[in-house]
């Protein structure tokens, strides 16, 4: 029993988004730390975020009506990925805006895909590939990035630009693979 | 973030890999709470050491600046925020500093759902799966305070009573 049910995968499917051998089921969903978004996550690299307008209040009418807000179709990680993050929105009266995390696995290590809604569209911005496989995304209440190596190592996605680079241990980018 | 500048660089660890982690920035640090697959609770931060909270802890939450974390023992506790990064840089006085850390007596097997700080209430999900809400007095006196701190006194005593 439940007082509302968000049907996923209501719409008709296309098939460059849905291959035949995908797996139809999300592997993973997420809220916004900071407004009322859920973001669901699909193993071969689709993402759909929903604006829930939930309703607090007393009163009668449904408890929430949910619109998708952005879909995305990610092109780096074919079929691996397995968690996502919202971080911390911007959320106005008129717009909303957030970024998403998107964790996947290559061949041999894992990748943080950066996906960027603007208030109308998800964008694919960049990817970064971390040192090891089978880490996790750390969630954050405010806009920081962060990676749980297998081995319980933290790392902060940042700009090089404002850190001194001697410090810092840097990797490539998914594009100098 | 600017993309085409991106790196990612070691900030901190854990001893052990944690499957349920949070990062928390404070006003003067930032760090990270992790629940291991045993029950460790970890935090680590920044150039500071990694240090347990607790072995036997079964779920934690961070709202309204407290850790709150139920344990083994059947209890709820609240760990301010604030004390974590003094008792990162010093062990002498761990032993001090967390005796005075406010516990409650919750029902066994409970595990934290999720923390409101607007409503002050702590949701749990019993055993059997049923949730119940309490209003520990942490929660309660943070709100009692911020109402004080803004000279809304009517408030505060309606909060209290």
């Amino acid at each position: 029993m439940s007082s509302m049910q968000l049907a996923l995968l209501a719409g008709p499917l296309d098939k460059s988004q849905f291959p035949r051998s995908a797996a139809r089921v999300p592997v993973h969903t997420c809220f916004s730390p900071s407004s009322d978004v859920l973001g669901v996550l699909w193993e071969h690299g689709y993402v759909e975020v929903y604006h829930l307008r939930t309703r607090l209040g007393p009163g009668r009418g449904k408890v929430m009506q949910p619109t998708k807000i952005g879909i995305c179709s990610l092109n780096e990680t074919n079929n691996h990925c397995r968690q996502i993050v919202i971080l911390a929105s911007t959320c106005n009266a008129d717009s909303l805006s957030f970024t998403t995390l998107i964790l996947g696995s290559l061949s041999e290590s894992d990748v943080v895909v950066i996906t960027q809604f603007n208030g109308q569209r998800i964008t694919e911005t960049g990817a970064v590939a971390m040192t090891s496989r089978n880490g996790r995304l750390v969630r954050s209440s405010t806009d920081a990035c962060v990676w749980e190596a297998e081995d319980g190592k933290l790392f902060r996605c940042s700009n090089s630009s404002s850190s001194n680079h001697q410090d810092l241990i840097s990797f490539h980018t998914l594009s100098e693979y | 973030m600017n993309i085409d500048n991106q790196i990612s660089t070691p900030f901190s660890r854990f001893s052990n890999f944690c499957f349920v982690a949070q990062h928390v920035t404070l006003s003067t640090t930032e760090l990270c709470v992790g629940l291991t697959g045993s029950g460790k609770l970890q935090v680590c931060g920044g150039e500071l050491s990694c240090l347990t909270l607790a072995s036997n802890a079964t779920s934690f939450a961070v709202a309204s600046g407290y850790l709150i974390f139920t344990t083994g023992a059947h209890e709820a506790v609240f760990a301010p925020m604030e004390d974590l990064p003094t008792l990162l840089m010093s062990d002498n006085n761990s032993k001090d500093i967390t005796s005075d850390w406010e516990k409650r007596r919750v029902e066994r097997g409970s595990r934290i759902v999720v923390c409101v700080p607007s409503s002050m209430s702590l949701v749990l999900q019993m055993p059997r799966g049923n949730l119940e809400t309490i209003n520990p007095r942490p929660l309660v006196l943070e709100v009692v305070r911020q109402d004080l701190n803004a000279y809304a006194f009517r408030y505060s005593i309606e909060v209290v009573f």
